[in-house]
């Protein structure tokens, strides 16, 4: 087991989907990341070694991922909803956002759109 | 028209002629397939001898097929049902499977008068169209070089064995000419798909292994550059060029293994402070070799290796260093630099190494050969090359050049530039004496179960037009009427 | 024809009667009273045109002499001078047609004794239609005239070729069309100059054409070889199959075209080019290549697909209820 950032990834997982399992980290921040540090793309997170490990843990603690980037849609979110916007109502409401209709199917808005989100 | 052709699909050998009859009249013939099921009978007959041979094999495919290619199934909507299925293989299980190299079969009979390859086989003309088998030790130097291909026929046969083509006694001699007067000769080997390219390369390989050459495999040039091997930028570099330790170690490795006895009587002559174990002046090359442990230090050992190696002087022995895939170091890599630019395969200092020989920029001060393959099958397509490659055939064969395409922006100069003075060689069919002497020692080894006479080889050259692979396929893979 | 012609003229009497109705007689009676008679005791009747020499001659009389003394003035003469047509038949409906036929019945009685030959040996020609004919010589021709001159032509038709006299074939010339379907010319097949042999063959929808020349076995398929042109060894023993049966693989070279269809197609294809193009080379191997399968052309094409129906013969499913 490999530590990146306070968490345990499999020594079998490969470097860019551990990464991509950060909050706020996808392919193309991801595919940045392993080019910086010249990790090959089909690197495993077993084969790093231990310096390139901390350099990772460095560079991903300098980044806006997890709960920095959480707290931003929060905040986003919350400022629309304390200038009393549309879109902040129906965020409040568990509504869908963008004028899908709501006949049926609403079942992403419902588990996502709250002013405290959390996914 | 159809009717007579299909009709022929229903035939079997069996059904052809009564077995009784068969047995009751058959006489031995020397090229007729003697054929038993039971292993005792066929011995019977021949005097027990390991030197069975091996057939020439195809051209060299891409490695990175998917053994496992199945369609996704519908596992999400179906049930698992009864018992369970057995354990998964292991992580490394399947590639291992994928990559076995299985190089004789018990089964297959051993041919009588089968000669093994000696250092001058290879060179006299008089031996084309005959077969060779490749002795023991040499096999084991061989598979360390990862010049055997599992796509090749090598587990059909009792002992792996080549045919000796017209092409062969040539670059045979080119090489030794080479080596004599200490030039380097720089050839790509070309020619359509599964016309024996990689074999080519594997019988300058046993060329070199057994005219005491140091020789270095690059047996796939797609795992430099497809971003599937560990790289590391070389600091100090100016543009910026990129080490491969793992491969290199694993390189390093395979050179040790391969040329032990001719490494072992060579000694060093410079002092090499950067390694990371002290290698006195006069040790052995082995040693030197030896002291690739990690990944870490092997690109170090590497670069002294081939300082030694390029020493001018006596006693140092000729090199040969073949690549298979030539395309695949004609293109940009799939790598990224860390300002997220894919970076040229000539920056990877290993396809840097080897492209300054094949270009010319490097000569080899003791003589010998840089030979490289273009591969048909899993390759990615280099217009450079192609036209490159046009264009020295057109050189050599004293026709007009062929031109670039003037509105194409597909081309890469730097590719261009390694392959401005090489020759080239470009495989086609075999002639039909060769075909004929592969023909018979198939029949000599039980898979060919047909009569080898003037009008069996004139058919079955037809089909193939003489393509080595191609007469495996219509000879090995389809059943005969 | 009485009958008929009883009738025409029945119905014009019952226009005519129509004003007089008082005075009604039956129709038929009026008719008997003014009934002609159609033979005239002692009149011969002639059809032709043709002068013949009268028997009586003081019953003919004569025009007034024209005259043409020398003491009349050129312009004199001239004002008397009447044309007179070339052909008797100038003043009938259908002048050019006459003449032809009355050339035909002449002739006919000339030769019409010479030995002829049964009409199954007799050479198939296409004749003039009634349609042709009036078209060609922009005359209304009676279809009875014409039906019995085309029999006349069919009768001197069938005299035997060698005796057939000259006056007879040129007479027959006008009435052959213009284009004669039957008359096949057989293409020159031959090897030409450079020894190559030439020929088609098609399957499915392809069509091959395959040049044979005595050789050592190459074979090319639109500029490439057989094993980079049919990936499918299967494909192309098909190719090969004619040279193949007949023990000719390795003696012969190939070049080929093929175009259309898949490659099952033009594999067969190319095995009907090249076995035509080895028969060529040699004619002896046709019952072996007959054997073979070789030599016929497989007619079997792709049925269309029909309306109402989901492929050719498939229908939809369908459910009583």
């Amino acid at each position: 087991m490999v530590l990146i950032l306070g968490v345990n990834f499999n020594e079998h997982k490969l470097v860019k989907k551990a990464l991509e399992t950060f909050y706020a980290l996808g392919p193309a921040k991801s595919e940045r990341i392993l080019a910086k540090y010249c990790i090959h793309p089909r690197a495993k997170v077993g084969t790093l070694p231990p310096k390139t490990v901390t350099a990772l843990t460095a560079e991903l603690s300098t980044m806006t991922i997890e709960n920095d980037a959480r707290k931003i849609v929060q905040d986003n979110i919350k400022r629309l909803r304390d200038i009393g916007t549309y879109r902040g109502r129906r965020h409040a409401m568990g509504l869908p956002v963008r004028g899908q209709r709501t006949r049926n199917q609403t079942e992403t808005s419902r588990r996502l759109n709250r002013v405290e989100r959390r996914g | 028209m159809s009717a007579p052709n299909s009709l022929r699909c229903l035939l079997r050998p069996s059904a052809a002629v009564p077995r009784q009859i068969a047995a009751a009249t058959w006489t031995p013939s020397p090229w007729i397939a003697p054929f038993s099921t039971t292993p005792g009978a066929g011995k019977a007959g021949t005097t027990p001898k390991k030197n069975v041979p091996k057939p020439k094999a195809a051209a060299p495919r891409g490695v990175g097929m998917n053994p496992t290619g199945k369609k996704q199934s519908m596992k999400k909507f179906k049930k698992a049902q009864g018992a369970k299925t057995a354990k998964p293989p292991l992580p490394g299980e399947r590639k291992a499977m994928r990559k076995r190299i299985q190089l004789s079969n018990n089964n297959a009979l051993p041919v009588e008068g089968l000669a093994e390859l000696e250092p001058g086989t290879m060179l006299n003309p008089k031996n084309i169209g005959t077969m060779a088998a490749l002795p023991g030790a040499m096999q084991d130097n061989l598979r360390s070089l990862e010049a055997f291909k599992a796509t090749q026929f090598w587990p059909m046969f009792r002992q792996p064995a080549t045919l000796i083509r017209s092409e062969t006694v040539d670059l045979m001699n080119r090489m030794q000419s080479a080596a004599s007067k200490k030039e380097t000769l720089r050839l790509v080997v070309t020619g359509e798909r599964i016309t024996g390219k990689s074999l080519l390369l594997l019988q300058s390989m046993a060329y070199g292994l057994q005219n005491d050459w140091v020789v270095i495999n690059i047996p796939e040039a797609q795992e430099l550059t497809t971003a599937c091997t560990e790289y590391a930028p070389i600091p100090d570099t100016d543009p910026v060029q990129y080490m491969q330790n793992n491969y290199c170690l694993k390189m390093i490795q395979a050179i040790r293994k391969a040329n032990a006895s001719v490494l072992s009587k060579i000694t060093t002559a410079y002092s090499h402070p950067e390694l990371p174990q002290n290698i006195p002046i006069n040790s052995t090359l082995l040693a030197l070799a030896n002291a690739a442990k990690e990944p870490e230090s092997a690109w170090v050992v590497f670069q002294a290796l081939w300082k030694e190696l390029m020493r001018k002087g006596a006693a140092r022995p000729p090199v040969l260093f073949t690549l298979d895939g030539l395309p695949h170091i004609m293109k940009v890599s799939d790598y990224r630099s860390p300002a997220f630019e894919l970076i040229h395969s000539q920056d990877l200092a290993l396809v840097r190494l080897f492209s300054d020989v094949l270009s010319g920029a490097t000569s080899l001060p003791n003589g010998g050969a840089v030979l490289a393959a273009t591969t048909r099958g899993n390759a990615p397509r280099s217009p450079s090359m192609d036209l490159a490659l046009a264009q020295r055939e057109a050189e050599q064969a004293g026709t007009e050049l062929p031109k670039p395409e003037p509105y194409f922006k597909g081309y890469d100069l730097r590719s261009e530039e390694v392959l401005k003075t090489v020759s080239v060689m470009k495989l086609k069919g075999l002639s039909k004496v060769e075909a004929r002497g592969l023909m018979e020692y198939w029949a000599a080894s039980g898979i060919f179960r047909a009569t080898v006479d003037e009008k069996a080889v004139a058919a079955k050259w037809a089909l193939s037009a003489g393509v080595v692979g191609e007469m495996e396929r219509v000879n090995l893979l389809t059943m005969h009427p | 024809m009485a009958s008929s012609s009883r009738q025409a003229v029945t119905a014009a009497f019952r226009g005519a009667c129509r004003s007089s109705r008082g005075q009604w007689q039956p129709l038929n009676q009026q008719f008997q009273a003014l009934r002609i008679q159609d033979s005239v005791p002692g009149a011969t009747r002639c059809i032709s045109t043709e002068i013949e020499q009268p028997t009586d001659y003081n019953s003919i009389r004569a025009a007034a002499e024209i005259d043409l003394t020398p003491g009349a003035s050129a312009v004199e003469r001239l004002a008397n001078a009447r044309p007179v047509p070339v052909s008797p038949s100038y003043f009938t409906r259908m002048p050019k047609f006459n003449d032809r036929f009355l050339a035909l019945e002449r002739l006919a009685r000339t030769y019409g004794n010479l030995p002829r030959i049964p009409n199954s040996h007799v050479q198939h020609v296409a004749w003039q239609t009634l349609e042709d004919m009036k078209l060609s010589l922009g005359e209304r021709i009676k279809s009875t005239e014409f039906a019995r001159c085309l029999a006349l032509v069919k009768k001197l038709h069938t005299i035997h070729p060698k005796l057939k006299p000259r006056a007879v074939k040129e007479a027959l010339q006008p009435f052959k069309k213009e284009v004669q379907p039957f008359k096949v010319e057989k293409k020159e097949v031959g090897v030409d100059k450079y020894g190559r042999a030439h020929a088609a063959g098609k399957r499915k929808s392809s069509v091959a054409l395959a040049w044979l020349v005595e050789g050592t076995g190459e074979v090319l398929i639109n500029s490439k070889t057989l094993p980079e042109y049919f990936g499918r060894v299967h494909d192309r023993e098909s190719a090969l199959w004619a040279l193949h049966s007949t023990d000719r693989l390795g003696k012969y070279n190939v070049w080929a075209r093929v175009s259309g269809g898949g490659t099952t197609g033009q594999a067969e294809a190319l095995t009907l080019a090249i076995a035509k193009a080895l028969m060529v080379h040699e004619p002896a191997l046709k019952p072996a290549l007959r054997r073979a399968g070789c030599v016929t052309r497989d007619p079997r094409k792709v049925e269309r697909k029909k309306a109402g129906h989901v492929k050719a013969r498939k229908s939809p499913t369908w459910v009583k209820r």
